[in-house]
């Protein structure tokens, strides 16, 4: 990956595309380039949907490569929901297809100075771009068929449906998977209504003619992809659990621990949880058979293969396996215990380019507002297709939970920086509290990630039984999830790295393998605070300041059933998380 | 104290199977309170005590994640929950004795073991859930479970018998055609149910 490609939507006589070296920021990939482009080149100030903002779509550093599990994809921008910067990212195959193409990043710049939508093509023969005025208004899923009509079935595509065309806060930018299909998604913050705002509705990438990309010291790269591959194979969370039931294999677990946002945030237990849990997913799956019914990956070189394809009773494709925070927002969280349901609403969020949690914690505020009874899955496919339509409803619920929350006056908007939390209650897992009010991307389950302190080496040992390790804990995970943002891996490894430390020296000798480094553990601790810090820094310039950096009052106010509990980490304490 | 009723099932591997997801809401062991907890589930149940340690890493009593099994003793009407590791960092969180243990102390099982003391009779309730279910359940069912005599005729409605030359049912000990499992006098405490899988 060797050139940038910028698009500027603002030229004189239309949009420009210039593509140029690499210059400063050579040697970086996913959320370190994403971020770094932002933080040197979007003024922190600017309106997240002007044309001051850019869009950054960046592959990871090892992507399009043959190391396993690099197939993610980062997307960064001033994100419209939080008012920070963001960087959301995604499975699906546009990543290895860039990456072998050379580009280390696509950089959206600039405003169109009408209404006209356009997409961009980029092969092997370089990059053009073509009015699409036919694409108007149309869902992913047309979307890419329609281009197919054109461009044959060979292409990956990056693409928004109509929520990003409307600017909305939940929108998404969609990547195709495997089947060509758009069912990944770069999905929080907003992303999708920035590329709405740039007027790009679509990027076809053909790899065609193109090669794998070529480590810099073969023997030992392929060495260390083995030993990785073992590692990942052999440890029972990526290797036996994560295939057979998917991510959803959570339900279960969190809502026997009485963490599992119920109602709204208003109670910790589900008693329809068993009906959606991964479990019974799988099960269904199973029965109702299909190609990648139970088990199947999002891209290629992926081993674990956590993800699935949803068919309905009659075997027709609905949509890919919900994740388990999918499965929660339309689900637990708005008291539906449908599976088939939720796997309709799934697919809605997809065509249209919604965030699912955003969208779910949406619904459930206006559940809470009387715009629908809990547990209505009818009225909850009602709400999200107003949504698609571009309704006045719609738009508002398409703007996420905060803004629904204002417009129909309901206390009870489990929010951090305007963006919706996910799947776990923070009064009965603490920790993760800390996280969802700290991070920098707003409310997030994935900023602080399982790639433990104690196998990176930073910030010190922890007592894992006091409860104070918890500001310690989510300082260093920050960092180490940040870092692995970067390289492009999927953050599944984290749990063969947490336990198997021949594993996590596999992924370093992995990434030295590839880039003729010779990086240690330290190294890439130092990388993760060095994003964090560019990222704290864009976001102070912003306008954001420790106040931003809580969670809703509520949550220190209304105990959790079943365990009654509050929400106890005090301010003072979450103020010394990034010290550093 | 005995149950209403039992149940024994003698079923070919498949069938048998579709039995598993009663474990998710979780189903009656009649235990003896005081009995340390490991004892109920390795002696009782014959849960291997490796497999209990490295292959149940995360383990629930009333909805309080455990750190230390060996110092827990049966309550009157506990829950118990047994699971695999569990991916994500609240997945992580939660294991036994995990390094990230202090992200979820307020829901952590703090006291050093039941209250309940003396040696009476109880039914717990056991849920295992994932690859921890798909590995016990046959083991425990064999052996037997309690479940309410409601419940398990619910269940038995929606699964379909399998040939009557393939099984066999017998209700209070006595034989009963398979076509009628879902007509027996269910009574509204208790049943001991318990299933044999025949091997092929």
């Amino acid at each position: 990956m060797d050139k940038i490609l910028r698009i500027n939507m603002s030229g004189a006589n239309g949009p420009e595309l210039k593509t140029e070296s690499l210059g400063a920021y050579a040697g970086l990939g996913g959320r370190a380039m994403t971020s770094t482009v932002v933080a040197q080149e979007v003024p922190p100030t600017c309106h997240a949907l002007s044309a001051e903002n850019k869009l950054v779509i960046a592959p990871g550093l090892l992507s399009g490569s043959a190391a396993a599990m690099s197939g993610r994809i980062s997307v960064g921008c001033k994100s419209p929901l939080t008012g920070g910067i963001k960087e959301a990212n995604s499975g699906g195959q546009p990543s290895q297809l860039l990456a072998r193409l050379g580009y280390a990043a696509i950089i959206l710049e600039g405003c169109p100075k009408d209404d006209t939508l356009y997409k961009v093509i980029i092969n092997k023969d370089g990059v053009s771009i073509d009015k699409a005025d036919d694409l108007k208004m149309l869902g992913n899923y047309d979307t890419v068929e329609k281009l197919r009509g054109t461009y044959g079935d060979k292409f990956g595509c990056i693409s928004i449906g109509q929520a990003g065309e409307m600017k909305l806060g939940a929108a998404t930018v969609a990547f195709t998977d495997m089947e060509g299909l758009p069912t990944r998604h770069a999905g929080r913050g907003g992303v999708g209504a920035v590329m709405g705002a740039k007027g790009i509705k679509a990027i076809i990438i053909d790899d065609a003619g193109t090669k794998m990309r070529e480590p810099k010291d073969p023997e030992k790269f392929k060495a260390a992809n083995k030993a990785f591959v073992a590692g990942l194979r052999q440890h029972p969370v990526t290797g036996q659990g994560l295939p057979a039931y998917g991510t959803n294999v959570l339900t279960n677990v969190i809502n026997e621990a009485g963490g599992y946002p119920t109602f709204n945030f208003k109670q910790g237990q589900f008693d329809g949880a068993a009906k959606i849990s991964g479990e019974a997913l799988a099960e269904m799956e199973n029965s109702r058979g299909g190609d990648g019914s139970a088990t199947h990956g999002c891209h290629r070189g992926c081993v674990i293969r956590c993800s699935g394809t949803f068919y309905d009773k009659n075997g027709r494709f609905v949509t890919k396996q919900p994740e388990y925070e999918t499965v929660w927002a339309h689900g637990g969280n708005c008291g539906i215990d449908d599976l088939d349901a939720i796997a309709e609403l799934d697919r809605l969020d997809d065509d249209f380019g919604l965030d699912t949690i955003e969208m779910g914690a949406t619904i459930a505020v206006a559940m809470d507002a009387g715009l629908a009874q809990f547990g209505d899955a009818t009225a909850a496919i009602r709400l999200i297709k107003e949504v698609g339509q571009g309704t006045p409803l719609g738009r508002i619920l398409g703007s996420g939970a905060a803004v629904t929350g204002r417009v129909f006056g309901v206390e009870r908007v489990p929010v951090v920086k305007g963006q919706s939390m996910p799947a776990y209650d923070p009064r009965a897992v603490q920790g993760i509290g800390v996280t969802y009010a700290t991070s920098t991307m707003g409310a997030d389950h994935t900023a602080g990630y399982a790639v433990t302190a104690n196998v990176l080496g930073v910030g010190g040992s922890v007592d894992p039984l006091k409860p104070q390790g918890q500001v310690e804990l989510s300082r260093n995970l920050q960092i180490a999830t940040t870092a692995i943002d970067a390289t492009g891996m999927c953050l599944f490894i984290a749990f063969a790295i947490l336990d198997q430390p021949e594993t996590f020296q596999a992924l370093i000798d992995l990434i030295n393998g590839f880039t003729g480094l010779d990086m240690t553990g330290d190294d890439v601790s130092d990388l993760g605070k060095k994003i964090l810090t560019q990222e704290r820094t864009f976001n102070a310039r912003a306008g954001l300041t420790a106040a931003h950096d809580r969670l809703p009052d509520y949550f220190k106010n209304e105990p959790l059933t079943p365990h009654k509990v509050t929400f106890g980490v005090t301010d003072e304490e979450l103020d010394q998380v990034f010290n550093f | 104290m005995e149950p209403a009723a039992t149940l024994d099932l003698r079923l070919p591997a498949e069938t048998a199977a579709r039995f598993t997801p009663l474990f998710s809401a979780g189903v009656g062991i009649a235990t003896r309170t005081g009995i340390p907890l490991v004892k109920l589930l390795c002696d009782q149940l014959g849960i291997d005590e490796k497999y209990l340690d490295q292959r149940v890493q995360t383990i629930f009593v009333n909805a309080r994640a455990v750190d230390d099994v060996t110092r827990l003793t049966v309550d009157d009407g506990d829950v118990i929950a047994l699971s695999a590791a569990m991916p994500g960092l609240v997945g992580a969180t939660l294991r036994k004795g995990g390094v990230l243990a202090s992200f979820r102390a307020a829901i952590s099982y703090s006291s050093g073991g039941g209250q309940g003391g003396g040696a009476g009779f109880t039914v717990v309730t056991l849920k295992l859930f994932n690859l921890v279910a798909r590995e016990l359940a046959a083991a425990i069912l064999r052996g037997g479970i309690w479940i309410k005599g409601g419940r398990l005729a619910a269940f038995l409605e929606q699964t379909t018998p399998p040939p009557d030359d393939t099984m066999s049912v017998r209700w209070n000990g006595k034989p009963v055609q398979s076509d009628r499992w879902t007509a027996l006098p269910w009574p509204e405490g208790w049943v001991e149910l318990r299933v044999e899988t025949l091997t092929v």
